[in-house]
């Protein structure tokens, strides 16, 4: 119907801007409604059943930021020590992009200093860099070939985490909370731990809800009795103050609620009283001298310092009380110089605490519905490097490397003892089933039962994945 | 809004980021340390807007009260209603004092007379007056805040900033600090229909 018609009709103005203004009110108060009942936002952590019977309940990613060198620790090559020394071919070079460009001329090819052997029933390659490891290789499944896309420390740890090098998109833990939420009533569904001398790059991003609701942003816990922000009453808000406090709003709130109807009042007295109740949880989650000594022992705890192995205990303890996603980060992996000395200290640090945690979720009933994965955000070369220009045994290290590195994955549905991929006689390239991190995304969500291509968000016009529009489950991967 | 009801909100315009009150460790997530000295005087207490970002540690509460993503344009804010907010709204700092001043500005503003507390309170909170129900309900709590106030003044003692405003006496302002946690927190305060 034109304009003209109304005329004849007999409109007048008036009716016509009657009829409009109702139009647009209808259209309101529908995106007014649609927001207000959309189910995720008012309930963020009620448990969601997954697409499909799940293997895995909970994750716990160990991230070794910086980069890892999977040369010296799992891929063994013999070949690259028969070629030590010698430049690398200019072929394998052309072409392809590094970070520190410019220090690119000057390197050599640089064999593991480690010695390799074939430890458990799989025969599974690990240099004695990873005693500990090496006792639960059975349970463990190392990816030998790994792929990322980009060759800087940020973006790549953007990239592992949302599958995005822009940051801004949600990160995997975000994404599995807003699929599944979480079973634990008074912890955070998605926690955040870190050791190391600093903070990862990209910090926050890393763990971020990008455009999820806030609900499924990574908590990140502190160390000490008060593992997150404002956790602890003001000075003066004793707990029996606090407790009168909640039971006033409660009071206050449900006579709103009778009143109004609206199920965000009883969200919001939920809301509060989880509050409260993590108020408790928290401390009495962080005090790990509660744990036996033999369980300290196995992880090499240190009671009140902040350390990989307290962060691998705690991880253990959040999965234990219901917590979906636990990220525990171990920083400076990265490195250009002074490798052989860099690794026998990290490694000191990490080997014992990842054993201890596949061991220990093992002995509870755990390691069955968890999924444990390490690694970091690429790998590195199997040419020498130095920040000081001088190639020397005691500077020398390795560059950044993104075409093959590796990651292993246990529990929760993996297919333990067994190595999966290959790369060339000197560990440049994958030859042989490459993963890429859209394929571990991919992976990761099918064993917590979520198709990845089913795990969608519309956000500005599109639908949005963790795994964006690639990814392949890896069959070989799975028990 | 909190702030605004507490009364210490600074009306000033522009001028450089300003820093409030923040948990301690809240700078420590990224490689490099930085501090966050937070502001004294009005500075402290400027509308949200002002307060300085650091994009690899924001603001905490910022974070847990879904801020907009700084690298893509925002069409519609997200809602949510979470325990984090409730922490930080029962216990962060500048919150309780915002409390602490909404107390005082009660004190101040209203006759020293139970039910005419209650009323400015509420009307200075959710801009009415309280139902029948409702002024039963605070009249409970505020006598039980007093009696805790009398009964423990000790504990009383610490829930107050330096300063006491004259006319009023600790006891009061103890409560009402209390009483002003809890109208700062229900829902009807929080949210906006």
């Amino acid at each position: 119907m034109n304009l003209t018609d109304r005329i004849d009709l007999g409109h007048t103005r008036r009716h016509f801007f009657h009829e409009c203004g109702v139009g647009l009110g209808k259209v309101a108060l529908g995106a007014l409604m649609a927001e207000s009942s959309s189910a995720e936002v008012r309930r963020p952590m009620e448990v969601k059943p997954p697409h499909f019977p799940a293997k895995a309940k909970s994750v716990i990613y160990l991230f070794m930021a910086g980069g890892p060198s999977q040369l010296d620790m799992f891929d063994y090559k013999p070949k690259l020590t028969e070629l030590d020394g010698h430049k690398p071919p200019a072929s394998l070079l052309q072409g392809k992009r590094f970070a520190f460009m410019e220090r690119l001329a000057s390197q050599q090819m640089y064999a593991s200093r480690r010695k390799f052997k074939k430890h458990g029933q799989s025969g599974t390659f690990v240099s004695n860099l990873l005693p500990y490891t090496a006792t639960v290789i059975d349970d463990v499944a190392v990816v030998l070939s790994m792929q990322t896309e980009n060759f800087n420390h940020a973006p790549a740890k953007v990239f592992a985490h949302t599958g995005s090098i822009t940051p801004s998109r949600p990160s995997m833990g975000a994404w599995i909370t807003y699929g599944l939420g979480s079973e634990s009533q008074n912890l955070p569904g998605f926690v955040v731990l870190q050791s190391g001398p600093r903070g990862p790059r990209s910090g926050p991003l890393i763990w971020g809800n990008g455009f999820l609701a806030s609900a499924y942003q990574g908590v990140p816990f502190l160390p000490g009795s008060e593992p997150i922000y404002n956790l602890a009453s003001q000075p003066g808000v004793s707990r029996a103050r606090q407790g009168r406090a909640l039971a006033g709003i409660r009071a206050l709130n449900e006579i709103r609620l009778a009143e109004m109807g609206d199920d965000e009042i009883a969200t919001r007295i939920a809301s509060f009283e989880t509050a409260f109740r993590m108020q408790t949880a928290g401390p009495e989650l962080m005090d790990i001298t509660s744990e036996k000594k033999e369980t300290l022992d196995l992880y090499g705890v240190e009671p009140g310092k902040n350390t990989f192995a307290n962060n691998c205990l705690l991880a253990r303890r959040l999965v234990e009380r219901g917590v979906r996603c636990v990220q525990v980060y171990h920083t400076d992996w990265d490195h250009h110089s002074r490798i052989e000395y860099a690794l026998d200290l990290l490694c000191g640090e990490i080997d014992r605490p990842c054993a201890a945690l596949v061991k220990d979720l093992k002995l509870r009933g755990l390691l069955d519905d968890t999924l444990v994965i390490w690694g970091g955000e690429f790998g590195r070369t199997p040419f020498s490097d130095s920040e000081m220009g001088k190639l020397d045994p005691a500077s020398i290290g390795r560059n950044h490397h993104i075409a093959a590195y590796a990651t292993w994955l246990a529990g929760g549905g993996i297919k333990g003892g067994q190595t999966l991929g290959q790369t060339d006689d000197i560990g440049f390239s994958v030859v042989e089933d490459p993963v890429h991190i859209h394929d571990l995304h991919a992976t990761m969500l099918h064993l917590l039962g979520l198709d990845h291509t089913k795990l969608t968000y519309r956000f500005q016009g599109r639908d949005f994945r963790l795994t964006d529009v690639s990814g392949t489950v890896v069959k070989k991967l799975l028990a | 809004v909190a702030l605004s009801a507490s009364g210490l909100l600074s009306p000033e315009l522009g001028g450089p980021s300003v820093f409030p009150p923040q948990p301690a460790k809240a700078m420590e997530a990224s490689q490099v340390k930085k501090t966050w000295n937070a502001s004294t005087g009005a500075s402290r207490f400027r509308r949200g807007i002002y307060t300085f970002f650091w994009r690899l540690t924001p603001h905490p509460a910022l974070m847990v009260f879904d801020r907009p993503n700084g690298m893509v344009t925002c069409t519609r804010r997200t809602r949510s209603n979470t325990p984090l907010q409730a922490l930080t709204t029962l216990n962060d700092t500048a919150f309780h004092e915002f409390a602490q001043g909404f107390a005082a500005r009660v004190l101040r503003e209203a006759p020293a007379a139970t039910d005419e507390r209650i009323r400015c309170a509420f009307r200075l909170t959710l801009v009415r007056d309280p139902s029948t129900k409702e002024l039963t309900v605070m009249r409970n709590l505020v006598a039980a805040e007093e009696d805790a106030a009398l009964s423990n003044p000790e504990e009383a003692g610490k829930l107050l900033p330096q300063g006491i405003p004259a006319g009023a006496n600790q006891t009061d302002l103890a409560a009402w600090t209390s009483i002003a946690r809890m109208l700062l927190n229900t829902d009807e305060f929080i949210t906006r229909e």
